[in-house]
């Protein structure tokens, strides 16, 4: 994955050029494009999370380039745009590099304005001309240029168009840094007071800091070296001003409105005079579209049916491969074995490494890897489209009942992915509390570690009911999962907002950008190498291991039972409290390093082979269940609690990570583990009590 | 001049910014979107739920929960 950088680390390995810009604006298809570094983007708001970074040469100069989180301002509102305001602002980049989506200019110059005051060492990138061009905006890049006073740089960043000027531009920056800043002008009485702040300090943006008296910024300011003498001095001229301020009927908080103004002001102008619409009905295209994404009547079944149509292409398109695959790594297993017995490896050792560890292997793959290549790029598609913020969008009333964030439907939505992606995506969301309340119901969302076993059990109780058209009453089955699953996460994050972390929700802004184009390429080679090879590189990883630990537990017998089976006996009474068996909670609990294993594990422990078979069909796997006691109850509850139980290992570190709370982890162990147990528990009473109404 | 509330203003309808009324990091969010004093705005679509709806305000769209846009006074005509 990604290397990260705290700060301009990179120094010794040449210049540090940051990336900024709005969110959406096409900043990481640049950075993509110069370093070849497979990071992430996505048609929404706020993926890039951390400081990402990556090299590129121009004409065999080696350069740092720093992707920062997409902001709206340089004023912090989240972590994201604070980590792109220290960069910005207190890491002295050699230059910085601004991407304005060409399409929304008034907007984004917004930003752009406000970095370009705090330091004109800047470049600002007009990306997605041709989108423009094909809307009928017409901008005036030398006008624009004139006003600014930096370099301005058309770019289509997709196929490269105008990259090598923007370059070009940086070298120049580089090599004779822009000094003369950009002077924004404000109402005439901040202006007054301002003036004196920025002779002392050099810096009119760090002027109107003070002045402003932006808390964290000015914190930081004080504690820069330049600074560090005069910061008292500073600080009571800057509380001077603002007390003279009051008095002519400007508090601070009209003051910060007032500042906020003059860039918009700023902005509006120039806009004024470097853009002309020739086409204004550019937008009703996508209005259209939207209305009919969004609207009471066909918004929520489009939604259903486009998850149905994944679901439907997965499951149906995964069956076939899945069974080639198998066979053909199973196929491996006997020269695996004559290899390892010619160089003479002990027998014991040979059945740990083939019949534990390659099979576990085997299995993982065959049956991870075709539904992940076929629902990760599929998923990918929706998010280039720009679709999935029209899910937040539709969705967003069910989450403001849960006292939940808005934004909470976009980090479940990376659920389905990963669990530990949609945790560390809920930064994208500014009030503690409720990222606390996404990042603890995230993993009640199944993740494609889950999807796989889901489908699978779904697959056998469909099957069980012998019925016409199985595969689209499994699509039908899985597609209620997964609503039960949405609203499970609902039901837990009002509990949640109603018991530990009591609070309302904050009101929710989102921005829905436009329709783009999918680039079909991009998305397969994006989705197939990032997503689905990280997803099957971990998941091999911990079966590897995992697959010999569960070798050995099934073969070393103590007091003629092996070890597997003597715990899964000791959990056994408790498990049938919910209609489960110590088998099923015992490989449950094992799977911990990764839910892909759990089914792998379970059969290892029916068979008592000590080892795992040859996985065949449903059939094969429906009659290992039946022959171990398995009625639909059990089918049920163990898809049920496939679906609700502890998050993998992966998650809780992640979880671990952004919480900074062991307390918070194991809550978030806890929380959907109660909630999985807990519907067992009532399926189990429910079922047992119609058997004994059934017999009165 | 009459005035009222974003919330209320039907889709289509384009309006004018008058000023916000809200807490002081919320106000300033939708600066940050160029909710500015005379800017317009126009609602254009509603969820299924009829809130959250969506606004376009300098070519782009944000949406709004109503809560929100509650908060947002708006006029008929610049000024």
């Amino acid at each position: 994955m990604n290397k990260r950088v705290q700060a301009t680390k990179g120094k010794e390995n040449g210049p540090v050029i940051a990336l900024a810009g709005n969110p959406n604006a096409g900043k990481s298809t640049i950075f993509n494009f110069l370093t070849g570094l497979k990071q992430h983007t996505g048609n929404w708001t706020g993926k890039t999370v951390e400081n990402a970074y990556g090299y590129y040469d121009f004409k065999g100069d080696k350069r740092v380039l720093v992707d920062l989180p997409g902001t709206y301002s340089l004023l912090p509102r989240s972590k994201d745009e604070e980590a792109a305001r220290d960069f910005i602002c207190f890491h002295h980049p050699d230059a910085i590099i601004v991407v304005v989506d060409a399409t929304m200019l008034e907007r984004h110059m917004n930003l752009a304005l406000q970095i370009i005051e705090a330091n004109p060492n800047t470049v600002i990138c007009v990306n997605l001309i041709d989108e423009a061009k094909r809307k009928g905006i017409l901008i005036d890049i030398s006008k624009m240029r004139q006003v600014l006073g930096v370099p301005v740089v058309t770019t289509n960043a997709k196929n490269g168009e105008g990259i090598f000027d923007l370059l070009q531009e940086v070298e120049n920056l580089i090599h004779r840094p822009n000094t003369t800043p950009l002077h924004i002008p404000q109402e005439e009485e901040i202006d007054v007071k301002v003036k004196s702040l920025t002779e002392k300090t050099n810096s009119r943006w760090t002027g109107l800091k003070l002045l402003e008296n932006d808390k964290t910024t000015v914190e930081k300011i004080c504690n820069l070296k330049e600074y560090n003498s005069v910061s008292e001095e500073l600080l009571s001229e800057a509380e001077k001003a603002r007390e003279e301020l009051c008095e002519q009927g400007i508090d601070t908080d009209r003051l910060s409105e007032m500042i906020s103004q003059a860039y918009y002001r700023f902005s509006s102008r120039m806009a004024a005079e470097v853009l002309e619409y020739t086409n204004p009905d550019y937008q009703q295209r996508d209005r259209k579209i939207d209305r009919l994404l969004t609207s009471k009547l066909t918004g929520i079944p489009l939604m259903l049916f486009f998850l149905g149509v994944i679901l439907w292409l997965t499951i149906v398109g995964a069956n076939y491969p899945s069974q080639v695959l198998s066979t053909i790594l199973f196929g491996f297993e006997r020269q695996i074995e004559s290899a390892l017995y010619l160089i003479h490896t002990p027998s014991f050792l040979v059945d740990v490494l083939v019949s534990g560890m390659y099979r576990t292997l085997a299995w993982v793959i065959s049956v991870m890897l075709p539904p992940m290549a076929i629902f990760f790029p599929l998923f990918t598609l929706l998010e280039d489209i720009g679709y999935l913020p029209r899910i937040a969008f539709n969705l967003d009333k069910s989450f403001c009942r849960a006292c939940a964030h808005g934004k909470q439907a976009l980090t479940t939505c990376m659920g389905f992915g990963c669990n530990a992606v949609g945790v560390s995506g809920c930064n994208i969301i500014d009030s503690p509390r409720e990222r606390l309340v996404a990042i603890l119901t995230n993993s009640f969302i199944p993740c494609n570690g889950r999807f796989p076993t889901i489908i699978l059990l779904v697959g056998i109780l469909v099957n069980s009911l012998q019925i016409k058209m199985e595969a689209t009453v499994s699509v039908l089955v899985v597609l209620l999962l997964i609503v039960l699953s949405v609203a499970m996460m609902l039901l837990a994050s009002k509990l949640l907002s109603k018991t530990l972390l009591k609070g309302y929700p904050s009101h929710f802004l989102l921005e829905l950008p436009p329709y783009r184009k999918p680039k079909i390429r991009s998305i397969i080679v994006r989705s197939v190498l990032d997503r689905t090879v990280y997803v099957l590189g971990r998941a091999v990883s911990v079966a590897a291991p995992a697959g010999i630990v569960i070798y050995l537990l099934a073969n070393i017998t103590l007091g003629g039972e092996t070890l597997l089976g003597s715990i899964a006996i000791f959990l056994d009474p408790f498990a049938r409290f919910f209609g489960l068996d110590g088998y099923i909670l015992l490989a449950f609990l094992l799977g911990i390093p990764a839910n892909e294993i759990v089914l792998p594990i379970l059969i290892m422990g029916y068979t008592s082979l000590g080892s795992l078979t040859d996985i065949g069909g449903i059939e094969t796997l429906r009659q290992i269940f039946i022959d171990n006691g398995w009625t639909f109850l059990t089918l049920l509850n163990v898809t049920l609690f496939m679906l609700m139980h502890f998050p993998c290992a992966t998650t809780l570190l992640t979880i671990k990570k952004e919480t900074k709370s062991v307390k918070w982890t194991l809550l978030a162990f806890v929380l959907p583990t109660l909630f999985g147990l807990g519907t067992c528990f009532i399926t189990n009473s429910v079922y047992k009590l119609l058997i004994i109404l059934q017999m009165m | 001049m009459e005035k009222m509330r974003l919330c209320d203003v039907p889709v289509g309808k384009t309006i004018y910014i008058d000023k916000i009324l809200a807490k002081k990091s919320e106000k300033l969010r939708l600066l940050d979107f160029g909710m500015v004093k005379n800017a317009t705005i126009t609602p254009v679509f509603v969820s299924p739920s009829g809130d959250p709806v969506a606004y376009e305000i300098k070519n782009s769209i944000i949406a709004l929960r109503n809560s929100l846009a509650s908060g947002i006074i708006v006029k008929e005509e610049e000024g």
